[in-house]
């Protein structure tokens, strides 16, 4: 799926920012964003409150249209190309669940939007992937905060994508549910995925994040990471599935040539 | 974009809305009640002989119509606004046409099942024959419902993220939709009437003119309305 | 050189603001001193001058309204909102007029002040639809929503303008399509165009520039909070 929408034989970044930049009204929020996120690897974005961060995943996700530069997915701009959204997958703030539905429905809803073959054995993967499978037939208004997360995560990578945008995805997740998240996120990353995620977090263990990235409005700044309990803890003491939860259900990318 | 997978994606959108609309009840109901209450409230004060009524009760009725409606249209696009999940249908390989014809459809089907109330409603309340044609009645409310649609799901796109949107989809709504309001009325009035006139006719191809224009600019630029 | 510059720019500005006064007031007393009085109305025809003026003046408004606010959606550049904005502005002012002066015009012609004929309807409509732009443009506080409100309401609004036009001769009313006139009155309507163009333009010009500083003070406003 990937393979068909890159140039045979040329190195290229799964994702690629050059140049971007985005105003509100008159305002700049952010110019000279240079950006670049190769398979297999975590990006953290962190900034002071209003630095655009949001802002800037969305523009990456191609979700908004930057005011200047542009976004290479694959090395091509594929902004507004249907094939090419199915690189990219995107946890935002919310969790961009229908309330109204079942957690099973939601996903369906999803699969079929992608027009995934087999939508419904899709969803009932996922929802095991993410621990959900008992909950698949509540309501989506009915599941706490942190289930609804997972759902939002089953939901972006449900379709299989080459990066995963996640916005602030530790928000309201307890103890057990950050484990799970780190858990989750390293083996996507095992599995040749390519990730960002923006977050307030400051504390990154060397083993989890590979890259820090500070936003800030004349353009983005490397930050070394530090280790940090969280790659102390990563594995420790945690079952063969929780270590592995994606193992099951999404195949690993070949790397890039 | 295949047809094919466009003509899925708008299958699947519409139903998405219905079950969400069914089981959470959120503005159809409303739309209904208010619907009702406004043909009582407008029928009781208008005291006058059947000649009279004929010319008054057919822009009563879409007047019903267009306020009833604002309370659907309002919720339209805050659903799909409350989670974010605008925004990731928006990243799925669907064109915004397609969301905005699914959205439409929604909307004429709401309008269809509030007509369907209120139309016997005025028949019951007026003693007026609003269905003496009921081919040609349907014809004028196919091509209002069709008008009302596509600005109101334009409008109720623009306005999703404002805080005071309750207040400003009335108003952006009322001076565009007066066209299609008018001529529908107009066409009406002389459905009831004991003979057609040809005047019938023009006011038809002029509500069918802006339903036509409101459509084809609505699917045109609903791509930069929900565009960041 | 800023000094220089700045002193030319207003010499320039007063020249032009001098030469718009000046076709107006000759437009004005060609009105009253040149055109000869109609037989039928007498004096009162004279609001045909101003009213056929306006009505121009604000068709080409609205025009500018719609290409401005389709610019604006290609280019997503401000500045083509701003001229979009102030040509909606002055397009309904030109509408207001050409409503009222037509009430006045039909009081003396046919003894109402208003009849649900369909140009007189479209007039009506078409100025609910711009001032309708103009309150939803002062409602929004956001410049870039505020853009894309009036843009698509603007493109919106722009389908009345057909049936405004051509509404005499699909719906057959009272309202006059071409009537036959004097030569000389039909110079005084040509001289009164150019006038009313010109002053309503310039009016359009100096409204876009207040919109332009306004934002400016606004973006700088939200810098310092």
């Amino acid at each position: 799926m990937n393979e068909e929408l890159s140039p045979a034989g040329q190195p290229c970044y799964a994702l690629e920012a050059r140049n971007l930049s985005v105003v509100r009204g008159n305002r700049v929020v952010f110019q000279g964003v240079n950006l670049t996120l190769a398979s297999g690897e975590i990006v953290a974005l962190i900034g002071c409150n209003g630095a655009g961060k949001t802002t800037l995943l969305q523009c990456l996700a191609g979700a908004l249209r930057p005011a200047g530069g542009e976004v290479l997915w694959q090395g091509k701009k594929y902004r507004k190309c249907p094939a090419a959204r199915r690189l990219v997958g995107f946890v935002g703030h919310e969790s961009s669940l229908y309330l109204a539905l079942t957690a099973w429905e939601n996903l369906l809803f999803a699969a079929r939007m992608w027009g995934i073959d087999a939508p419904e054995k899709r969803a009932e993967d996922l929802l095991t992937m993410v621990g959900l499978e008992d909950h698949a037939a509540q309501t989506t208004s009915l599941l706490s905060r942190g289930m609804r997360q997972r759902l939002a995560i089953a939901r972006a990578v449900i379709h299989d994508p080459a990066m995963v945008l996640l916005d602030e995805p530790f928000t309201s997740l307890d103890v057990d549910g950050r484990k799970w998240l780190t858990a989750f996120l390293c083996d996507l990353r095992k599995r040749n995925r390519a990730l960002i995620l923006a977050t307030h977090e400051s504390v990154y263990g060397s083993g989890f994040v590979d890259r820090l990235v500070s936003l800030r409005a004349d353009g983005l700044r490397e930050i070394q990471p530090s280790p940090g309990p969280e790659a102390r803890d990563e594995g420790r003491g945690a079952r063969d599935e929780d270590k592995e939860p994606t193992r099951r259900f999404l195949s690993p990318l070949a790397p890039r040539p | 974009m295949q047809p094919g997978h466009a003509l899925k994606a708008f299958w699947r959108l519409v139903v998405k809305d219905l079950v969400c609309e069914f089981r959470l009840c959120r503005s159809w109901p409303g739309m209904l009640l208010l619907g009702l209450v406004l043909v009582l409230l407008l029928e009781m004060q208008v005291d006058l002989g059947t000649h009279e009524k004929q010319q008054v009760v057919s822009g009563l009725l879409w007047l019903d119509v267009f306020f009833a409606g604002t309370l659907m249209v309002d919720r339209l696009f805050s659903g799909e606004r409350e989670e974010g999940c605008w925004r990731s249908l928006l990243l799925y390989p669907v064109s915004p046409t397609a969301v905005f014809f699914a959205k439409a459809t929604v909307t004429i089907l709401a309008l269809v099942l509030l007509e369907c109330v209120l139309v016997p409603a005025f028949i019951v309340f007026s003693n007026i024959p609003l269905l003496r044609r009921p081919l040609c009645f349907l014809t004028v409310a196919l091509l209002a419902n069709l008008g009302y649609a596509s600005v109101s799901v334009v409008i109720s796109a623009l306005t999703a993220q404002l805080s005071h949107r309750s207040s400003l989809l009335p108003l952006l709504l009322l001076p565009l939709m007066t066209p299609v309001i008018m001529a529908a009325a107009a066409a009406t009035r002389f459905l009831v009437a004991a003979d057609l006139d040809e005047q019938w006719w023009r006011w038809v191809q002029l509500l069918g003119c802006f339903a036509v224009m409101f459509t084809t600019l609505g699917a045109l630029v609903f791509e930069f309305v929900v565009e960041d | 050189m800023r000094i220089t510059q700045s002193v030319a720019n207003t010499w320039k500005q007063l020249i032009v603001f001098g030469l718009v006064f000046s076709l107006l007031a000759g437009a004005i007393l060609m009105i009253f001193l040149y055109a000869p009085t109609e037989a039928t109305m007498g004096h009162a025809q004279r609001i045909l001058y101003l009213h056929v003026s306006v009505t121009w003046c604000g068709l080409a408004a609205c025009l500018a309204m719609g290409a401005c606010s389709a610019a604006y959606m290609m280019s997503r550049n401000l500045v083509w909102d701003y001229w979009s904005q102030a040509s909606t502005e002055v397009g309904c002012l030109c509408f207001t007029i050409t409503l009222a002066s037509g009430s006045l015009w039909a009081h003396e012609a046919w003894g109402v002040w208003w009849t649900w004929e369909a140009r007189l309807t479209s007039a009506l409509v078409l100025w609910l639809m711009l001032a309708g732009i103009c309150l939803a443009r002062a409602s929004v506080d956001d410049l870039q929503s505020r853009a894309r409100i009036g843009a698509v309401l603007a493109v919106l609004a722009i389908c009345d303008l057909p049936i405004l036009i051509m509404a005499t001769r699909w719906f057959r009313g009272v309202h006059p399509i071409a009537p036959q006139m004097d030569p000389r009155m039909r110079i005084v309507l040509l001289g009164a165009m150019l006038g009313f163009t010109a002053f309503f333009a310039l009016l359009t010009r100096q409204r876009r520039s207040q919109i332009d500083l306004a934002a400016r003070v606004l973006t700088v406003e939200r810098m310092g909070e």
